[in-house]
């Protein structure tokens, strides 16, 4: 009885410590975060530029301090711009003109930093990442910022994109590994199911093989001299062949031609890319 | 008829000891192999014809020859110990002449070593409760020779099937599959040899399966001496009534080994299947068997363990404590351990 009770202790011990040490881990981020927003104090740079005047001045206001707040979070300056193409710059390398002549950066002059530009002229969305956002915000992920973000620029609500925007670039650049923010591998209810499950099967197979089974099978009773393949015959009838058209692999992914990849402005900082249309 | 197997050097009555695989007196210590052993047989209890008509009695009345007590045994047991004396007696009568087994198997797991195995295979169990591991109220332990009936059985078999390899390519911008049809003859004569099926009423069929292989090898024809001390128990069924169980199995095994015999294609469809075991030939047996029977939580569980390799078969109690124990442990720590990988890598947005 008092095996039995030292075993169960243990196990809800090790809980209870796990669960003590993810709360510890997440504090003491926290305070880290904190104690670096203190001490970090750049020029700061404002990071939207309406041009096109597409937000009121309240909700540029807010903008700016929805991109002070995840960039902290994210450490990375969030820089959102709006143009209406009148200039006639390709947009994407409009924003590597702004980054190479005002330096964006959150540790420092041309860091990392996660820029956003909407060109109501082509109507196009283009997201860059310099920096550690390179990696962190490039391919699968800029795309998936960009498709959330698509359906409101499509829709007009042009603040609630941005808003969006700030959030989700944060969370890619926290996030570690190539999973997306919203990969089902992360989500603790589905964690949570598959502990459940592999418990579930362990325990089950422990339960089935605890009685004794039959163990004897086809061969086991063989009377090998007395058993002999009396006839066979492998006859070939006929052959038919189907063919389907392969795929092209120049499918769209979100409405309309788009590419991401990668691209170096031309003061020489290389950035990732995603870009598309709404 | 009874016998007794009495130690020609002291007069105590002897057992079958399967450590040396001989008959060996427990006073005098005294070793003999079973077939130097000279039957003296005692005389009938009553002639002929009150044999005769004792047979139609369910409870046949025999008499221990040590101390005169009453042998209380039904229709079916072949052999037994005497309930005061614990002399072993083996009932000749039930085994001899068209009764009697073609072959039997020694036991070769003695008593001591039987409880020592049940013991070990007690503590194994991860989810069995702590009470049932210490395997301290086993009721009583029992070797039994159980009388089976082992079937040669085989006969033809024969299938018709149309199968196929598939072939995939790409050539340009399309994918081919190629499909070629192949129609497959298999007929093969298959034999198998000494299928057991239990033959006793009292013994549960599924426990009974469970406990195969025996190794035949060790197989030997059959002699009285080798009951002495064990309780052996007569068929009561015959080898046709028993017969349809080993020919589903042999039915089972033909049909497996028709579906290896045609292999390296993508599918296989049959459009006949014929697999035809007749029973060639049935040895009556007897197979030993230890009956463990356990006594926990004011209940019985009946175990049973092969007499010859040990393999032990029975449904022991889960004890429900550990089975959540076990579930909550594994699915927590499991699931601390995915948050803790998620947390590092940035995932758990505070």
């Amino acid at each position: 009885m008092r095996r039995k009770h030292c075993a169960i202790s243990l196990l809800w011990l090790l809980l209870f410590v796990s669960f003590c040490l993810v709360g510890l881990i997440s504090a003491g981020r926290r305070t880290a975060i904190k104690a670096s927003a203190a001490s970090d104090a750049p020029i700061q740079l404002p990071k939207v530029y309406d041009d096109a005047n597409l937000l009121t001045h309240e909700e540029e206001q807010r903008l700016e301090e929805l991109c002070a707040r995840y960039g902290k979070k994210g450490k990375a300056d969030l820089v959102i711009v709006t143009t209406d193409g009148s200039t006639g710059i390709d947009c994407e390398v409009y924003l590597e003109n702004m980054y190479d002549e005002l330096g964006f950066g959150y540790n420092q002059k041309f860091g990392d930093t996660v820029m956003i530009i909407v060109d109501m002229g082509t109507r196009e969305v283009c997201i860059e990442g310099y920096g550690l956002a390179e990696t962190r915000v490039r391919q699968s992920r800029s795309d998936y910022i960009r498709e959330n973000i698509t359906p409101m620029l499509s829709a007009g609500r042009y603040y609630d994109a941005f808003c969006l925007f700030t959030e989700l670039a944060a969370k890619c650049m926290r996030l570690r590994g190539s999973l997306n923010p919203d990969s089902l591998l992360l989500s603790p209810i589905v964690q949570l199911f598959v502990s459940l499950a592999v418990a579930a099967a362990v325990v089950g197979s422990m339960a089935y093989h605890s009685k004794g089974h039959m163990t004897v099978g086809s061969q086991t009773y063989l009377n090998r001299a007395n058993s002999n393949m009396l006839a066979q015959q492998d006859d070939y009838i006929r052959t038919t062949t189907t063919r389907t058209k392969r795929p092209s692999s120049s499918d769209s992914g979100g409405g309309g031609g788009h590419s991401s990849g990668g691209g170096t402005s031309s003061g020489g900082h290389s950035h990732s890319t995603s870009r598309g249309s709404f | 008829m009874v016998i007794h197997y009495k130690c020609p050097r002291c007069g105590a009555d002897m057992a079958w000891d399967s450590v040396h695989g001989m008959l060996s007196c427990e006073s005098c210590g005294h070793q003999m192999r079973a077939e130097d052993y000279q039957t003296t047989s005692h005389e009938p209890e009553a002639s002929f014809g009150e044999y005769a008509s004792k047979l139609q009695n369910d409870l046949q009345e025999y008499h221990c020859q040590n101390c005169g007590a009453v042998l209380l045994t039904d229709r079916e047991t072949a052999a037994t110990t005497c309930s005061f004396c614990g002399a072993g007696v083996v009932l000749a009568d039930r085994l001899s002449g068209t009764d009697a087994p073609v072959f039997v198997l020694p036991f070769s797991i003695s008593k001591e070593e039987a409880m020592a195995a049940f013991k070990k295979w007690c503590k194994n169990g991860m989810l069995t409760p702590k009470g049932f591991m210490t395997a301290n109220r086993v009721k009583n332990i029992t070797g039994i020779y159980v009388p089976f009936w082992l079937y040669d059985v085989g006969g033809i078999a024969e299938a018709d099937a149309t199968a196929t390899r598939v072939r995939t390519y790409t050539r340009g911008d399309y994918i081919y599959t190629e499909t070629s049809y192949y129609h497959v003859y298999r007929r093969m004569r298959i034999q198998y040899e000494k299928i057991p099926a239990d033959a006793s009423e009292k013994m549960n069929d599924a426990m009974m399966d469970k406990l195969e292989p025996y190794h035949y090898q060790d197989l030997i024809p059959f002699s009285l001496p080798y009951l002495a001390g064990f309780l052996a128990e007569r068929n009561s069924y015959s080898a046709e009534e028993v017969f349809d169980r080993a020919r589903r199995r042999a039915a089972a095994y033909m049909d497996q080994q028709l579906r290896d015999s045609i292999s390296g294609y993508s599918s296989v469809t049959y459009n006949t299947k014929r697999t035809d075991p007749a029973c060639q030939k049935a040895h009556y047996t007897l197979l030993p068997v230890w009956m463990v029977c356990y006594d926990y939580k004011q209940s019985e569980h009946i175990f049973a363990m092969n007499g010859q390799t040990g393999k032990i078969v029975g449904t022991p109690p889960l004890s429900k404590g550990k089975i959540a124990a076990w579930f909550a442990g594994i699915s927590g720590g499991l699931f601390a351990a995915m948050q803790l990988v998620t947390l590092l890598m940035g995932g758990v947005f505070l």
